[in-house]
């Protein structure tokens, strides 16, 4: 088979997969280190979940044998370059991970020894263990990068402060509004509200205020060319656009009716 | 050990466990809910990392917090480590503890609210605490809003491991975000008679959502009992979950069972009187029963009630009995109904005599 971009062999074949649509890419070994396929941007190993069905992971079988010298890998495709996940050059690396080494500094754990047992050493390690296990991470949970919904209580306290405090950025006011108000909040589950907190404003004007923020981001970074950022932000969004439309869906009264009845 | 209410008291095992009891609502396809969360200590090391005394401090914490939580009207503590086996096989018989828990000498620790043994914390299994909440019926949302409301009572004396991007931190990355995961344990012969569960599964599989046995991970369907749950934890918050699976999933996959059973009557009637009437000849005449055969008979003739087949439908056995009684003839709960110890082949011929007792009207339950 010969590379999507060159007439070369390809050896490297990639298939990504988002909400069951299906893409394919083909690319010989060069082409594929320019568009960043190996090393750092494309972690080897996966993370396998310990319950239920395998998530779409590297590593598995190879698909053309016995040519291929690379593994055929599934990628999610917030970890590709362009909209159409094909064509677009990503010069630059996203920011650099906190742990390099790939050490956590609160327990000695590695990324190795992660890939062993699948278990992490301590809570630090999620920030020391850098941007090689948020891909994992991102990769286990379909492309999720960062928490929406419950918090703790004394902090959720603290951000409503926070919140109501001028000079707060939309971002910070935006995650507490996503966190506090889901439709359980308003019903079954007093855990989320603090009475006598300051009011959150409405869910859609703090995510409108999030969604600002981020096409700004969005811009800048296709400005500096920076292709990978940018595919993230834009996949944020995305994902603050599908949240903002399931969120709001009230239990239909039906649905109300049973709960009642139920024990 | 004295005490009745205890779990793994002669009176509870021959009581069965409320969450066996079915529900109103769907009761005929739906036994149960939970909601499981997962936390963790900040400033300790996960347990595949921690230190005997650092172990022993996150229990000595978690158990000081516990007491102080009210989470119900009486609560039990086990030391899980200093108990007998037979007593560990109990509460995981019962999905009070997970088999993990049950594992091994290391400290860890169970507290089960009484009597109602609704709601449970698991202390240094995988994580330092999974908080759990078990309800009879179609009660997701009660079982996630009690769940919720245990959490935010022992948080209020724990300083539990969350960030900003990551939200819960847990052991294993699988579980980061909410922690939360919510399963219905649904009854599905039909569906597993017609072959039709395999595509329950697959198309499960595809939403995200994981299909187990009725002893959860790597466990078979025994009795036709499948529990459905939610893989995913991290970028969806709890309200979406439960929404998804309280108002699409399960009432979706509600609505096939019922299909597959009026099809199947429909189409092969003598079929499922003949399914279901060897199971109940078995239960009422076999002298030896294994517990997987057991199940799988009681799973037969409760799909005999429900389709009103003659010879099932006139047992003395209703629904919920049919149901405490998977639970009451797995090996453990067996010898404490039966206040001895059993070898396997004792306990085939006890289990056939319970069974017989139980589903003959003379001297039935």
């Amino acid at each position: 088979m010969k590379c999507d971009r060159c007439n070369a062999e390809a050896t490297v074949h990639e298939v990504m997969i988002r909400q069951g649509q299906h893409a394919e890419r083909h690319l010989c070994e060069r082409c594929a280190a320019k568009l960043g396929l190996f090393g750092k941007r494309n972690p080897s190993a996966a993370l396998k979940p310990s319950k239920g069905p395998k998530p779409p992971t590297a590593g598995d079988a190879p698909i053309e044998p016995p040519k291929p010298t690379h593994s055929f890998s599934i990628t999610p495709v917030s970890k590709l370059p362009g909209p159409s996940g094909g064509t677009a050059p990503v010069p630059a690396l996203g920011p650099p991970a906190p742990a390099r080494a790939g050490t956590c500094r609160g327990c000695g754990k590695t990324m190795a020894s992660f890939r062993q047992d699948e278990r992490l050493g301590c809570p630090r390690c999620y920030d020391e263990l850098g941007e090689t296990l948020a891909g994992l991470i991102e990769r286990v949970h379909d492309g999720a990068s960062c928490h929406v919904g419950k918090i703790p209580k004394r902090l959720l306290a603290e951000a409503r402060i926070r919140a109501a405090t001028p000079g707060v950025t939309p971002d910070a006011r935006a995650s507490i509004a996503l966190t506090s108000s889901s439709p359980a909040a308003s019903s079954s589950t007093p855990a989320f509200s603090t009475p006598g907190a300051p009011a959150i404003p409405a869910l859609t004007i703090e995510v409108s205020a999030r969604r600002k923020s981020l096409r700004e981001q969005l811009a800048r970074a296709v400005e500096l060319e920076q292709y990978e950022q940018a595919a993230k932000l834009r996949d944020e969004l995305a994902r603050l656009d599908r949240l903002l439309s399931t969120t709001i869906v009230q239990p239909a009264p039906d649905a109300k009716r049973r709960l009642e009845g139920t024990p | 050990m004295s005490d009745t209410r205890a779990p793994w008291s002669v009176e509870s095992a021959r009581r069965g466990a409320g969450w066996l009891l079915g529900g109103a609502i769907d009761g005929d396809v739906v036994v149960s809910c939970r909601v499981r969360l997962a936390r963790n200590l900040s400033g300790f090391p996960f347990l595949s990392r921690a230190t005997l005394d650092q172990r022993l401090e996150v229990m000595d914490a978690v158990r000081a917090q516990i007491a102080r939580a009210s989470l119900g009207p009486a609560l039990l503590w086990a030391n899980i480590h200093e108990l007998p086996s037979l007593e560990r096989t109990l509460l995981v018989e019962r999905h009070l503890m997970s088999k993990e828990l049950a594992k091994g000498d290391l400290p860890r620790g169970l507290a089960v609210t009484l009597p109602d043994e609704r709601v449970s914390v698991m202390v240094n299994e995988e994580d330092h605490l999974r908080v759990q909440c078990l309800l009879p019926g179609m009660a997701l949302p009660q079982a996630w809003a009690m769940a919720s409301e245990a959490d935010d009572r022992l948080e209020d004396g724990l300083d539990i491991a969350y960030s900003s991007r990551y939200g819960y931190l847990t052991a294993c990355p699988t579980n980061v975000g909410t922690g939360v995961r919510m399963s219905v344990m649904l009854h599905l012969p039909a569906l597993r008679l017609s072959a039709e569960i395999e595509k329950v599964k697959r198309a499960a599989s595809d939403m995200g959502l994981s299909v187990r046995g009725f002893y959860g991970e790597n466990s078979e369907a025994s009795g036709d009992l499948f529990q459905i749950s939610n893989q995913r934890t991290l970028g969806r918050p709890e309200s979406m979950i439960l929404a998804e699976l309280h108002e699409q999933i399960v009432p979706t996959v509600i609505a096939y069972e019922r299909a597959a059973r009026r099809n199947l009557l429909d189409k092969q009637p003598r079929l499922v009187e003949d399914q279901c009437g060897r199971a109940l000849g078995l239960l009422l005449h076999a002298r030896l029963l294994t517990p997987e055969e057991t199940m799988g008979a009681i799973s037969m003739v409760r799909l005999g009630r429900a389709l009103n087949i003659a010879d099932c439908a006139s047992i003395a056995a209703d629904d919920a009995t049919l149901l405490q009684l998977m639970l009451q003839v797995q090996p453990a709960h067996l010898q404490r109904i039966a206040e001895r110890q059993m070898d396997q082949q004792q306990r085939r011929e006890y289990r056939a005599d319970l069974v017989r007792q139980r589903l003959t009207p003379a001297t039935g339950a």
